[in-house]
């Protein structure tokens, strides 16, 4: 009987089976570092320095600096089997169709890990209040909400998940420090899309008060008017329409093109 | 079984390592892809595996095109690369992890060629050495019982007498619906075995004969004299006198020998070529 080219799930969960073989260690490791380092420093603050957490505020900021840069070295990693021509040839050569391969890949490096490090993270909190109220008798103020309150919080995981599409299609690209070159790619890019920006400004509105030092990129443009006795700010900013434009292409437009093309870029692998 | 059509492919612009290539590789026979290092043999291997993309052309297994890498391609095909990659687990969880993508895997007959090579079943993969970690990677593709299997460079790292067992499971495990191709530049570990020869040089394929073929039009001989043997194609000397090779005009029978065959064509092939024409 002739298979289904494209996608067939008991093939899928044949390549996630095959995959949890080759990489269980990593995985394994890579779970230890991330919980140990999260509950492991913090606890150890309490209990040398006897220095308490008192607000959950206190902690956001190593839960968003583990959620990027545990999540990015982690989805830098998603393709380095293609790194090693052994490993690339057994990963091409297996009879699973490119698109699962890619599935398997792209659901454990964004739905695995946003799984297991949301869970981690509830964990060590809890484990750094148990350690806190058992060694300082303080517990620690609930005072952040991380999708709420105020709202724009939110837009810190579309963030995530676009830098995530975009790591995911560096992993394609770049075999090997493929974390460090995405990080530079990323970087070239912005400046390039800065540069473009000053160009457009200094277009539109000239070069004599250097408006491209004051604008948002893309957004709006701060100009000066300086008077005998007062000065005022005009602000020009793009159209409603444009900005709801912006929102809806951050929202749901630039990680799924990432990752249609990291799709392809994966299809043209030659080894 | 494996149509390559004009095909064309180069690593660097302006280079081409193959131009409009043309070969036909059918079911049941074994083919020894023979050819001096760096001829082309594995980047040939790559292009019917889908490892490597055509720049122009079609490389088509079993009416599929390789670099499509489909799943019912690549349940079709089992690669043998001369650097292989092998999980650190034991041999049965490496069989129960990759066995169910082969539809055709025959579990049992994998256990025989590993006994066949003399390995033992219960050992960790990571504690084998290179031969023997390439002895099951035969093993298991030979059980998986793909329609093409090719094998690139498969008795390198491979001890004399498991060059021998080598030899052995492959002539057992041919059938009329297998197509079995071989490379290697030790043309002397293909001693019958091959029943097709394929000899590529400087990225060109310069001979394609089945050894039948080859052993009714040429007659291989050790002779003490080289002048008092007439109408020599090729001879090389050694210290028992000097093997030759010459036109089988009497249609004796000789066993071929494949290392002087492929010196012959690779020193001189056009005399010998005109004879097949």
């Amino acid at each position: 009987m002739q298979p289904n080219n494209v996608f067939n799930v008991r093939r899928m969960q044949l390549y996630l089976q095959k995959h949890f073989t080759d990489h269980y260690r990593f995985y394994g490791m890579g779970m230890l570092v991330i919980f140990g380092l999260m509950t492991g420093i913090a606890v150890l603050m309490i209990l040398v320095a006897r220095e308490p957490f008192r607000r959950m505020s206190e902690l956001v900021p190593f839960y968003y600096i583990g959620l990027f840069l545990g999540g990015l070295l982690f989805t830098s990693r998603a393709f380095n089997e293609l790194g090693s021509k052994e490993k690339g040839v057994d990963f091409l050569m297996l009879p699973a169709s490119q698109f699962e391969k890619f599935i398997t890949l792209f659901l454990i490096s964004s739905i695995g890990y946003l799984l297991f490090y949301h869970i981690s993270s509830y964990l060590s909190f809890k484990i750094i209040e148990g350690a806190q109220l058992t060694a300082l008798n303080q517990k620690i103020e609930r005072n952040y909400d991380l999708l709420d309150n105020p709202k724009e919080k939110v837009y810190v995981y579309y963030g995530y998940v676009i830098l995530q599409a975009a790591f995911l299609l560096g992993a394609t690209y770049f075999h090997k420090y493929s974390f460090i070159k995405t990080v530079l790619s990323v970087f070239i890019f912005g400046f390039a899309l800065w540069l473009i920006n000053c160009i457009i400004v200094t277009l539109l509105f000239g070069f004599g008060q250097e408006f491209w030092k004051r604008s948002v990129p893309f957004l709006l443009v701060a100009k000066q008017e300086v008077g005998p006795s007062s000065w005022h700010s005009t602000v020009y900013l793009i159209p409603e329409w444009l900005q709801n434009t912006y929102l809806f292409t951050i929202k749901f437009v630039i990680a799924p093109v990432l990752w249609i093309i990291a799709y392809f870029r994966l299809k043209d692998q030659e080894i | 079984m494996i149509n390559i059509q004009s095909l064309t492919f180069s690593y660097r612009k302006n280079k081409p390592l193959f131009e409009n290539l043309q070969l036909r590789l059918e079911a049941g026979h074994i083919y020894g892809l023979l050819g001096k290092n760096g001829a082309g043999k594995s980047t040939l291997l790559k292009q019917m595996a889908g490892l490597l993309f055509p720049d122009s052309g079609t490389c088509e297994v079993l009416g599929y095109p390789s670099a499509k890498r489909q799943p019912a391609f690549l349940r079709e095909i089992f690669l043998v690369p001369e650097e292989f990659y092998l999980p650190k687990v034991s041999v049965k969880r490496y069989v129960n992890t990759y066995a169910p993508f082969y539809p055709n895997f025959d579990e049992a007959a994998f256990y025989n060629y590993l006994k066949e090579f003399e390995i033992p079943k219960d050992q960790q993969l990571t504690e084998m050495s290179y031969g023997q970690k390439k002895k099951v990677l035969i093993s298991f593709a030979l059980a998986a019982n793909t329609k093409a299997l090719i094998m690139d460079e498969p008795t390198n790292g491979l001890d004399i007498p498991s060059k021998s067992q080598f030899r052995k499971v492959i002539a057992a495990a041919v059938s009329d619906d297998k197509c079995i191709v071989i490379s290697t530049h030790q043309v002397r570990d293909l001693d019958n075995l091959i029943d097709s020869i394929v000899i590529i040089d400087d990225h060109k394929i310069i001979f394609r004969e089945d050894v039948q073929t080859v052993t009714d039009k040429l007659s291989f001989k050790t002779v003490s004299r080289i002048e008092e043997t007439t109408g020599v194609l090729f001879a090389d000397s050694n210290l028992r006198g000097h093997t030759v090779i010459t036109r089988n005009a009497g249609q004796e029978q000789s066993k071929i020998d494949m290392e002087l065959l492929f010196n012959a064509i690779l020193t001189n092939h056009k005399p010998i070529q005109e004879i097949f024409n």
